[in-house]
């Protein structure tokens, strides 16, 4: 019986894990795979469309865009967060209502509604150039995540000292 | 259940005030310094906050209130939101979106939550592999498992060819249809749903097992007694991260919903990139934010009842 029951929640977790896996699975698949259209049968294995992509200028310099986002807001949301966490921890159990829902309030705020908000912001006062603004989206995008992290790896933080 | 022992105990742990033992008139000089230093160490965040979400969405609830191109009023006034919510259309919309959020969050909680109590079993190597397993689809990004369902779910797909081609079953439509988003909208939420509660019923102390145990508790009882009371505001501010990472989701509704199963947030992207409404842009916006709002502390008083103070 307990035999059978162990048995029954690893199957569980397998069948899970294959279920978060499996769209992943079938993109690796398919970059390796002959086949011209997409979705296709996986006819042979092949490795042109590496090549392919990396001879791709327009590739390069999006993949050099994304890495320039991804680092910049990460560092930046980091440092923000982790002030404000230290800040938070260090005044105690007494929580404030309203800068918590402050802190939180862009994983509520669709990502969507964020960009054209951005957008819109950006056009009125004619700023130029995407760059900054993206930076700035993602940053705040990232800084409940990165808080909420923090806070927590800051619980055994001792304050007195 | 031992007394004075709070849910709220084990969610907030330590902290301690900076002035106990301390004279009061010290104490009180040191309490503003350290408010000052708090203001301080909060002032780059809550610049960014203002910088990059404040001041943007009081932008676009201004512009909402503009007149639009397909309406022929002039001065600010309440016509978007009087267009959007007089078209039966765009009420489809938003329900279909509340819709999807809601039965995404319904169906992720459970799997996720019985995931959560199984996964401290794993140990070992194991364990941290199923956990790190977790952030995969996180770090790929929605678009890269989304191109992974598109490849999936398609009739004759990987999925569903086998089984069409010995004749099982005739093949089936389920891109485009609201079944493929919700599917992907479950993926997309699972990793998150478990991580969170993960972290929740870890926190119940082992202790309280070993005292329902016993007490003559069977693990059914122990589980309705001890961990799904003591897991509850996890659950519910599991809930709420769902439901809006549902509701707002712009990617699943997009590529497997299509034009036929419009949602808020596909439509603002509609208003923005095929008409260049932006006012009409705007009051969508707004109306999905006032809409998610709602449902959230609608989720907060219904789990009410059930949160032991």
């Amino acid at each position: 019986m307990r035999r059978l029951a162990a048995a029954t929640e690893q199957l569980y977790l397998a069948a899970l894990y294959l279920f978060i896996i499996a769209p992943l699975i079938v993109v690796a698949a398919t970059s390796i795979n002959t086949a011209t259209s997409f979705p296709a049968p996986f006819e042979g294995l092949t490795f042109k469309w590496y090549r392919a992509i990396f001879a791709h200028s327009e590739f390069i310099h999006a993949a050099r865009t994304s890495a320039l986002v991804g680092t910049i807001s990460a560092a930046l949301g980091t440092v923000a967060a982790f002030l404000a966490a230290y800040a938070l921890r260090r005044r105690g159990k007494r929580e404030n209502v309203l800068l918590n829902a402050a802190l939180v309030s862009p994983i509520l705020v669709p990502q969507v509604v964020i960009s054209l908000a951005m957008l819109q912001f950006a056009a009125l006062f004619q700023l130029s150039g995407g760059l900054p603004s993206l930076i700035g989206v993602h940053t705040v995008y990232a800084l409940p995540f990165a808080l909420r992290l923090i806070m927590v790896g800051l619980v055994r933080f001792d304050f007195q000292s | 259940m031992g007394k004075g022992l709070k849910a709220g105990e084990i969610t907030y742990g330590g902290g301690q005030s900076a002035a106990v033992g301390m004279p009061v008139r010290k104490g009180l000089r040191r309490k503003r310094q350290s408010l000052d230093a708090t203001a301080l160490l909060l002032a780059p965040c809550l610049a960014l906050l203002l910088l990059c979400l404040g001041i943007p969405l009081i932008v676009i609830l201004v512009s909402s209130f503009q007149p639009n191109v397909l309406l022929e009023r002039d001065g600010p006034g309440f016509y978007n939101y009087e267009y959007l919510v007089a078209q039966r259309y765009y009420a489809v919309v938003l329900v279909r979106s509340i819709r999807l959020a809601l039965l995404a969050t319904l169906v992720t909680l459970p799997v996720s939550y019985a995931a959560a109590m199984l996964l401290p079993r794993l140990t070992g190597r194991v364990g941290n592999l199923a956990i790190m397993g977790l952030t995969f689809p996180i770090l790929a990004g929605p678009l890269v498992v989304i191109l992974g369902w598109m490849a999936l779910l398609p009739g004759r797909g990987p999925l569903f060819g086998p089984l069409v081609a010995w004749g099982v079953i005739a093949p089936p439509r389920i891109i485009g249809t609201e079944t493929a988003v919700l599917i992907s909208l479950v993926h997309f939420l699972l990793p998150f749903a478990i991580l969170t509660l993960y972290t929740t019923i870890r926190q119940i102390p082992r202790e309280l097992y070993e005292a329902a145990e016993s007490l003559g508790a069977g693990s059914v009882r122990a589980f309705r007694d001890v961990t799904l009371p003591l897991s509850l505001p996890g659950v519910l501010s599991t809930a709420i991260i769902l439901f809006s990472l549902g509701a707002s989701s712009y990617i699943s509704p997009h590529y497997l919903g299509g034009a036929a199963e419009l949602t808020l947030t596909t439509l603002i992207a509609q208003f923005i990139l095929a008409t260049y409404n932006s006012p009409l842009a705007g009051a969508a916006a707004i109306l999905l934010l006032i809409v998610m709002l709602v449902s959230i502390v609608g989720l907060i008083l219904a789990f009410r009842p059930f949160i032991r103070p």
